[in-house]
């Protein structure tokens, strides 16, 4: 598999191969985004006002956070709709890499969102005064946690059955991706409709730097996704040659 | 009264620690499963052939 | 006697394949002629919804001004349970009886088998509703007798089925079905909780149809989607 990949010396890309690309471009993209993050960008005002009124404390810093948290919700998204297509493409084609880039982009979401609740949280405590207000996109994030952590707990409840199992696991994989709009319909669309002064002020319009900021944040966080579920899909597959390898040397053993 | 510097820090902290952590178990595991492996393939070339001439990963193919 | 009519089912089913409607009709007949005689899954059902109700009312204490803000979860959640009591039963029992084998053996197409259960636990949940909302109005004083309730309702109760029947019959192939089924079930039933019990409560308050027509849309949405895209799943869960 590795031979595989860098066989073929014409360019500097082939060669490196596409997880070594990732490495590269992360540790380019992780100096930078903390740097921006914690130093570079200013602190908004309308935000330290909001923190005021909360908590009667004058300090914008905690709104730092947003650039860590935003980007592991789009991170934990991007693996979700990989989690769709790994799903969808192992009940066409039936290939077990298939059901590898589900299950490895499940599990992957599945930590970025935990982060994203850790650190939503984080930012509750300063800015609300309380860990959790059932704001209504951190309750939307909760609301995929829990379907993705049912999909982790399907996959381990499937019992002797694999082919079984990844079969309901798809079937999950792809429902679970078409409520994720309706979930956002009803949990945020709507509330949110029905209380315009509240959107009008926390949409106030981000300063450039900020959202320059907020954008490098999750195109670094994006790339680190992509990264993990890579070496988590070589895992499964290293796995996956084991143990084929294993049913092969018990048939030799049992018919010599 | 918790400054709110701490809670940026915190936030940080946690993401890094957390996704460190995580690629580090990855690796431990791939090297494990690799280790395995090749362990598996020595004993497949040494059944294969008595003398152990050869390579090993050829003989895996078959 | 019913196993020499269903016999007959399937023979007329084998010579002219039967188009996808009537399939779905004839398996609908199956299952209310089956229920009608046993009675297996409503009488649970309906004594465990009033079970719920009495719990409630310890629970809340039903008698002061609390009635009319818990009432449309109270209702919500006793046809969510009562519905996944519902489905795991009626799943479970064929996949232990052996007689789901038979049902995939006949030249059936997967899509009526999916619809005919869906649709069957619907009906079902609506006996059960029908018991529900005048036990509810008149002994526990809750404000069930409103004229929206009976659009919520069908499509609230359309929602826990149309998912519910897909993941009833995978929760009944894993260890630990009991717990399966909640987990898997409640999550993506967050938007169909939601709007149901928002438009309930609308509907007790008396708010204008545009306050409750963005709940109702999910609803309908909902519905659409989940009915349509289970159909076409069914049979992946279902092969063997």
């Amino acid at each position: 598999m590795e031979r595989g990949l860098s066989q073929p010396k014409t360019g500097v890309l082939s060669t490196l191969g596409w997880l070594d690309l990732l490495w590269l471009l992360s540790l380019v993209g992780i100096p930078t985004m903390l740097y921006l993050a914690l130093v570079w960008a200013p602190e908004d005002a309308v935000m330290a006002e909001l923190v005021y009124r909360a908590t009667g404390v004058r300090d914008g810093v905690a709104q730092r956070i947003f650039y860590t948290h935003v980007p592991m919700a789009m991170a934990a998204y991007i693996s979700f709709f990989l989690v769709f297509l790994g799903s969808l493409l192992y009940l066409w084609r039936r290939q077990i890499v298939w059901d590898i880039v589900a299950r490895s982009s499940a599990e992957v979401g599945v930590v970025f969102t935990t982060l994203a609740l850790i650190t939503g949280s984080l930012w509750g405590m300063p800015t609300w005064g309380a860990p959790w207000a059932w704001d209504a996109r951190l309750t939307f994030t909760l609301v995929l946690w829990l379907i993705y952590i049912a999909y982790l707990m399907l996959r381990s409840a499937g019992g002797g059955n694999p082919a079984r199992t990844a079969r309901y696991a798809a079937v999950l994989g792809i429902v679970g991706f078409f409520d994720i709009p309706l979930i956002h319909w009803a949990v945020v669309i709507i509330p949110e409709g029905m209380h315009p002064f509240i959107v009008s002020e926390s949409r106030a319009s981000l300063p450039p730097e900020m959202l320059f900021t907020l954008i490098v944040a999750i195109l670094t966080f994006a790339v680190l996704a992509l990264l993990v579920i890579g070496q988590r899909i070589r895992l499964e597959l290293a796995r996956e040659e084991l143990e084929n390898l294993q049913v092969a040397m018990d048939r030799e053993r049992s018919a010599p | 009264m918790i400054p709110h510097v701490l809670y940026v820090l915190a936030a940080y902290t946690v993401v890094w620690l957390v996704l460190l952590a995580y690629l580090f178990t990855i690796a431990r595991r791939q090297a494990s499963i690799r280790r395995e492996l090749e362990e598996l393939q020595r004993t497949v070339a040494h059944r294969q052939s008595p003398g152990g001439s050869g390579p090993p990963a050829s003989r895996v193919r078959q | 006697m019913a196993g020499a009519r269903t016999g007959t089912v399937s023979a007329e089913a084998e010579r002219s394949l039967p188009s996808f409607a009537f399939q779905v009709w004839i398996l609908l007949g199956k299952e209310a002629a089956i229920e009608l005689r046993s009675k297996e899954l409503l009488l649970p059902v309906v004594v465990f919804a009033i079970v719920a109700l009495v719990s409630f009312h310890f629970a809340f204490d039903l008698r002061g001004d609390v009635s009319p803000l818990v009432a449309p979860g109270i209702l919500w959640i006793a046809i969510f349970f009562s519905g996944m009591l519902a489905l795991g039963r009626s799943l479970g029992r064929e996949t232990e009886r052996g007689s789901w084998e038979g049902m995939l053996v006949a030249p059936l197409d997967r899509g009526a088998l999916y619809l005919s259960k869906a649709l069957a636990t619907f009906l079902l949940l609506t006996v059960l509703e029908a018991v529900l909302l005048p036990v509810g109005a008149l002994f526990f004083r809750l404000p069930f007798l409103v004229p929206g309730l009976f659009l919520v309702l069908p499509l609230g109760t359309l929602g826990v089925t149309s998912v519910g029947t897909l993941f009833a019959l995978m929760a009944a192939n894993t260890r630990a079905r009991e717990a399966m089924l909640p987990i898997l079930l409640l999550p993506l039933l967050v938007p169909v909780m939601v709007a149901s019990v928002k438009a309930t409560g609308g509907f007790i308050d008396g708010l204008s149809w545009g306050e409750v027509q963005p709940w109702i849309g999910v609803l309908v949405a909902f519905d659409l989607i989940f009915l349509t895209l289970s159909t076409l799943l069914f049979d992946t869960v279902t092969e063997e």
